[in-house]
């Protein structure tokens, strides 16, 4: 009931109409009509999705190697302390994170000033496509490596040992043993990170500069310009409906040709 | 030193520098935000140029107007209005 009934609201609105930027409970296509008609909705959608997408497969890459570190090479009491300090990040709020990372990233930013002595840069990050990647990559990398960290943590060692004593190359055992025995886990990481980044609001807004808007923006943009909740749930429904489908396909890969046991 | 035991030693040095900068990219905006919240008036170049752009909306529509039309909401506004007045005046 929790989530099911503001579901059925969300859709139930979706047919309503506004008039005099009053809200009016009605039964029309109207607002569905328009919105995919909509030149706009069609650019925010696919800058979403791609951004989404290369900001979950950069962070699952990226969060790989540290995930490998802290499971297989980290003695216990480092492991245990590294693993809590993934989950330190999700003490402080997340704004706050973005805020600290326009310091970083800002034309006279801390990068910027990194880089100079070297005769490279400026670097212009803030306000692009690139700033919401780093945005993005804020919010889901510690818990991307956490995922994969406690996915790999679970491999029976026996199957890496007898790997190695058939002289197969680390490289090798990697893509052959480590990733397929931790084939679950992995892609749930991955697919947190789409979720989050798919419906995120504070990296496009804050470091993206709503430029492109991605479809978060333009959930606002329908609220704050004359009330249309009606079209902002029609977003809204379409990025469920989106996210209902990717983690399908994702679960698909994950679950695939393993009998239920 | 063997070959391998250097290229072993290359590879663990590569890893655990990879592990070191993803720790520092995680944990970088939590520092930077506890340093600046005690020295940001050292700082005033690098955060002179941030601007928060948060949005306010005070009346997102005229269907807001209704709750100024209202006689009732009107008096109590002017009341409380009058009390701050009073208040910052000192009486």
């Amino acid at each position: 009931m929790f989530f099911v009934v503001p579901l059925g609201f969300l859709l139930a609105m979706t047919f309503w109409s506004v008039r005099n930027f009053r809200l009016q409970p009605d039964f029309t296509l109207a607002n569905w009509v328009t919105i995919f008609k909509a030149d706009f909705f069609a650019k925010a959608f696919v800058h979403t999705f791609t951004l989404s997408l290369l900001a979950a497969a950069l962070c699952s890459l990226i969060a790989f190697p540290a995930a490998y570190a802290v499971a297989f090479r980290a003695k216990p009491a480092t492991r245990r302390l590294l693993i809590f300090a993934l989950i330190v990040p999700f003490f402080t709020s997340f704004p706050v994170r973005i805020y600290s990372m326009q310091v970083f990233f800002s034309p006279p930013g801390i990068i910027n000033r990194l880089i100079e002595p070297f005769g490279w840069g400026p670097v212009h990050v803030l306000n692009t496509s690139t700033g919401t990647v780093v945005g993005f990559l804020t919010l889901t990398l510690p818990l991307v490596v956490l995922l994969q960290t406690l996915a790999l943590g679970g491999i029976d060692k026996s199957l890496i040992e007898a790997s190695h004593n058939l002289r197969c190359g680390r490289f090798r055992t990697i893509l052959t043993v480590i990733v397929p025995s931790a084939r679950v886990g992995l892609v749930l990481a991955a697919a947190f990170a789409f979720v989050l980044c798919f419906g995120d609001y504070i990296s496009p807004q804050l470091l993206g500069g709503s430029r492109p808007p991605t479809l978060s923006i333009l959930i606002a943009d329908q609220v704050k310009s004359g009330n249309n909740w009606p079209r902002a749930s029609v977003v809204a429904v379409s990025m469920i409906v989106t996210l209902m489908v990717v983690l399908g396909v994702l679960m698909r890969i994950a679950y695939g040709g393993r009998k239920a046991s | 030193m063997k070959a391998s035991d250097l290229r072993e030693g290359t590879r663990s040095a590569a890893l655990g520098g990879w592990t070191a900068l993803v720790f520092l990219f995680v944990f970088a905006p939590i520092v930077s935000t506890v340093v600046f919240s005690f020295n940001a008036d050292r700082f005033p170049s690098l955060l002179q140029s941030l601007n928060p752009r948060i949005a306010v909306t005070i009346l997102p529509g005229p269907g807001h107007l209704a709750t100024i039309a209202d006689a009732g909401a009107v008096s109590m506004v002017a009341t409380m209005w009058r009390q701050m007045g009073d208040q910052a005046r000192g009486r």
